[in-house]
């Protein structure tokens, strides 16, 4: 009992973090189980009048039939309820609006519906559908109960009552701007939420791991500096060196991330082949007791990107990922250099592949390491932040970046990570 | 008096060798080394050799300290777990049945050698 209510309130109760869909399901839910408690009070106070008047044939017969309609009205919600739990919240919201609309048509008179105040009554399913749909909806149904009001009136020769109908229209029309300007306000504030736990995560994260290391290195130098091994002495204020400028470089990362958040990069040309060997020449000497090979043999002409500095960023982290998620005794890195179409477009693109021979990245979460606030998670630790400003450099250039298996179908024969950046239409810059 | 043998899991290459030669000055043995939780799991049950104490991190790729430490203790294979986490928000989560300590990066080497020691009953 305890485990239903718990998962009933789930279902039910909206947090700041839910994302829009998971928002308007549970707002739904809401709305059906308020309907159906307020159906089955009204069937609960007619068995009472019922009861009350049970000598008066008549009343019982109309009581029995409205009765078997609030039933009817309940069964159905409740089949809404299943459906927007069990299938998508998408057939369910059409189903209760699509009935609400019919509810409201077939409640009175068509003189009413067409030029009467019922068709004011149309506003409820309207205001509604932006809460339990997309914005949009809103405006949607308001056109569509309009053409069939107009439909409707052109059969039976009654005169729309034109005020109504633009009351009907304005309504959605507001309402939709309001839902748009509220879930776009969330959408923004959720992902300011984000952005601050994905900063914090790294400091505490990290940051502590650096710091660890140069702690334990200081410590390292005690031990040793009572055996008097000078030469092992050397080698950990060295690594203590290391780490600091690692620590500098997560620090520098993080501020570019920050900056792309906020700024646009403006393309220049790039010689993409340069970089990349100046790339590869400074990760090799920061990798210094790695065993690393980086075959890369730089192809003949011209090579201009659409590009930036960042992209120096963009290599390097692609590059020290291979290498720090590497099990094997020598690492090695394939970097490979196309010609090929942009993918989706006639432009003329530049190919770079980057195939190692690393960990890999398990099929599950490779449509996620991109992104900042995933890639933090517990299965990909240590990809997050470099991957996200890469994803983000890459995509502010107007590039594509992607990663597959090295070898097709077994990601634990290491990754490929896949660039297209645009070429360069002036190569003269 | 046992020496200790010891299995690293870390992500962070340089941090393995930081235990590794701390440890082993102290006198422990550092019988392997892995980077996430599946490699772990998988040296223990090639090994018959078990490990006194596995020290571990617990934010790491493919699997984490916290689901590895459940695996361990399901092969029932008698090691003591240490939890070294740079993550501080997850010791709440930590299940005493699983994890025998948590030490919170950045934490001095001689804690982890003390503890290492009362474990294997050198203290």
């Amino acid at each position: 009992m305890g485990t239903l209510v718990k998962k009933a309130r789930e279902q039910l109760r909206i947090n700041f973090n839910d994302d829009a869909p998971t928002r308007r399901k549970k707002l739904l839910n809401i709305l059906l189980i308020v309907m159906m408690g307020a159906l089955l009070s009204l069937i609960l106070a007619f068995f009472v009048d019922l009861l009350v008047h049970s000598s008066s044939p008549s009343i019982i017969n109309e009581d029995s039939l409205a009765i078997l309609k609030f039933f009817t009205a309940v069964g159905v919600l409740l089949l809404t309820y299943i459906i927007s739990n069990k299938v998508s919240s998408k057939p369910a919201a059409a189903i209760m609006l699509a009935s609400l609309v019919l509810i409201i048509f077939f409640s009175d008179s068509l003189e009413n519906i067409v030029n009467g105040r019922t068709s004011a009554v149309f506003t409820v399913p309207i205001a509604l559908s932006s809460l339990i749909a997309p914005p949009i909806t809103s405006i949607i149904l308001a056109i569509i109960i309009t053409a069939s009001i107009a439909m409707i009136g052109g059969i039976t020769g009654i005169e729309p009552n034109d005020i109504l109908i633009a009351v009907n229209l304005l309504v959605a029309f507001i309402v939709w701007l309001l839902a748009y300007t509220l879930e776009r306000s969330i959408s923004n504030a959720r992902q300011n939420q984000q952005n601050v736990t994905f900063y914090k995560d790294i400091f505490s994260h990290d940051i502590n791991n650096i710091l660890q290391n140069i702690k334990g290195t200081g410590d390292l130098i005690n031990i040793f500096l009572q055996d008097g091994d000078m030469e092992k002495i050397k080698e950990f204020l060295s690594a203590i060196s290391e780490q600091a400028s690692r620590g500098a470089s997560l620090v520098m990362n993080i501020r570019k991330l920050s900056e792309l958040e906020n700024a646009r990069v403006i393309p220049r040309p790039i010689d993409v082949v340069q970089m990349l060997q100046e790339t590869i020449q400074a990760t090799m000497s920061t990798f210094m007791r790695k065993k690393i090979s980086i075959d890369f043999t730089p192809p003949e002409g011209s090579w201009l990107v659409d590009g930036h500095d960042i992209l120096r960023n963009v290599f390097e982290n692609i590059i020290q990922n291979a290498i720090v998620h590497n099990e094997q005794d020598l690492v090695t890195i394939e970097v490979r250099l196309s010609r090929e179409p942009f993918p989706g477009n006639d432009h003329g693109a530049i190919k770079i592949e980057f195939l190692d021979n690393g960990i890999g990245i398990m099929p599950e979460i490779k449509d996620r390491i991109f992104q900042p606030g995933m890639a933090r998670d517990r299965k990909s630790s240590g990809l997050g932040l470099g991957l996200s400003l890469v994803k983000n450099a890459i995509t502010q250039l107007g590039g594509i970046i992607s990663v597959t298996d090295r070898v097709d179908g077994n990601h634990e024969n290491g990754s490929n990570f896949i660039i297209y950046l645009k070429e360069a239409r002036h190569a003269d810059g | 008096m046992p020496t200790g043998k010891i299995l690293i899991v870390e992500d962070d290459i340089f941090l393995v060798e930081l235990y590794r030669m701390v440890l082993e000055h102290a006198g422990f043995e550092v019988v392997g080394s892995a980077t996430n939780g599946a490699i772990a799991l998988d040296w223990i049950d090639k090994n018959n050799d078990k490990p006194d104490i596995v020290l571990m991190d617990y934010r790491m790729p493919v699997k984490n300290g916290l689901e590895t430490a459940k695996e361990i203790r399901a092969r029932k294979v008698g090691s003591h777990i240490i939890l070294a986490t740079a993550d501080h928000s997850i010791v709440d989560k930590v299940n005493p049945a699983e994890i025998d300590i948590v030490l919170e990066k950045p934490f001095p080497m001689e804690e982890l050698i003390n503890v290492a020691k009362r474990m294997i009953g050198r203290i």
